[in-house]
């Protein structure tokens, strides 16, 4: 397994200058950045690398220690945070994931971190090129249904209809207890 | 955005990208798996969280670790 080279700039003095083998061996080395296959930089390189600091506050205020303890408004709110493998053993595999990167900040899931990217030989099927493989931190947002309207082009017309809405609501019964009449 | 609908999300960028399954872990132009979602568990007929295959992948765990909080001794 091969280091290609980093992707994350904040990811270089949180690790050790050098990762002990785990495997005994197989073939891991790490190699340069000039070694890279790719001559340019990689668009993923780029991809700003938010410090832990950021996480921890983030994780402190919107999850308050547990999703348990957090409301359900509260949950929906924060920004959650997954970590996706990304793999490939076929045509340029560093543009394939870098695309695949750009995809995902494309559909609104925001890349905040990436690893470095190794190369790897295949497992399970041996009889197949080297993998590049990464993992990327992401926080997937979705955003509202609301949210959505108004980024349509056609918000104005929707947000239009809304007064139209709103008096339906009157006839409501939680509006008719509501109403001064009844007190 | 939920889990099942980042699924989604990762299955369609594989497909928009013209992966072909030909053999099962066989090659591939890009493959995306969710590894970890918060602290989820999540056992489901499409998806496992954490991933099953982790503990026995370097080339998950190796890129997974340099996430590791490592609080600077100095």
């Amino acid at each position: 397994m091969k280091k290609l080279f980093l992707m994350a700039a904040s990811s270089a003095p949180r690790r050790a200058p050098k990762q002990p083998s785990v495997s005994g061996g197989n073939g891991f080395h790490s190699v340069s950045r000039a070694a890279s296959p790719t001559p340019k930089r990689s668009p993923l390189s780029r991809v700003p690398a938010t410090p832990w600091s950021h996480v921890a506050s983030e994780k402190d205020t919107a999850s308050g220690g547990g999703m348990g303890s957090t409301t359900k408004a509260a949950a929906a709110k924060a920004p959650k945070t997954a970590y996706v493998a990304l793999g490939s053993n076929m045509g340029d595999r560093i543009a394939m994931i870098e695309h695949a990167c750009n995809e995902l900040s494309s559909r609104g899931i925001k890349v905040k971190r990436t690893s470095s990217l190794w190369e790897t030989k295949p497992m399970y099927v041996l009889d197949q090129g080297n993998f590049v493989n990464g993992v990327c931190e992401v926080s997937p947002q979705f955003f509202s249904i609301l949210y959505q309207i108004l980024l349509t082009p056609f918000h104005h017309v929707l947000t239009s209809l809304l007064p139209h809405l709103v008096p339906l609501t009157v006839y409501s019964p939680v509006s008719n207890i509501e109403s001064p009449d009844n007190f | 955005m939920e889990p099942l609908a980042l699924l989604d999300e990762l299955q369609d960028i594989e497909n928009s990208m013209g992966r072909k399954k030909v053999i099962e872990k066989g090659p591939r132009n890009i493959d995306l798996d969710i590894l970890l979602y918060e602290d989820y568990v999540i056992k489901h007929e499409r998806l496992g969280v954490p991933h099953i295959g982790i503990a026995e992948r370097e080339f998950v765990l190796r890129p997974l670790a340099e996430y590791i909080y490592c609080p600077s001794q100095a």
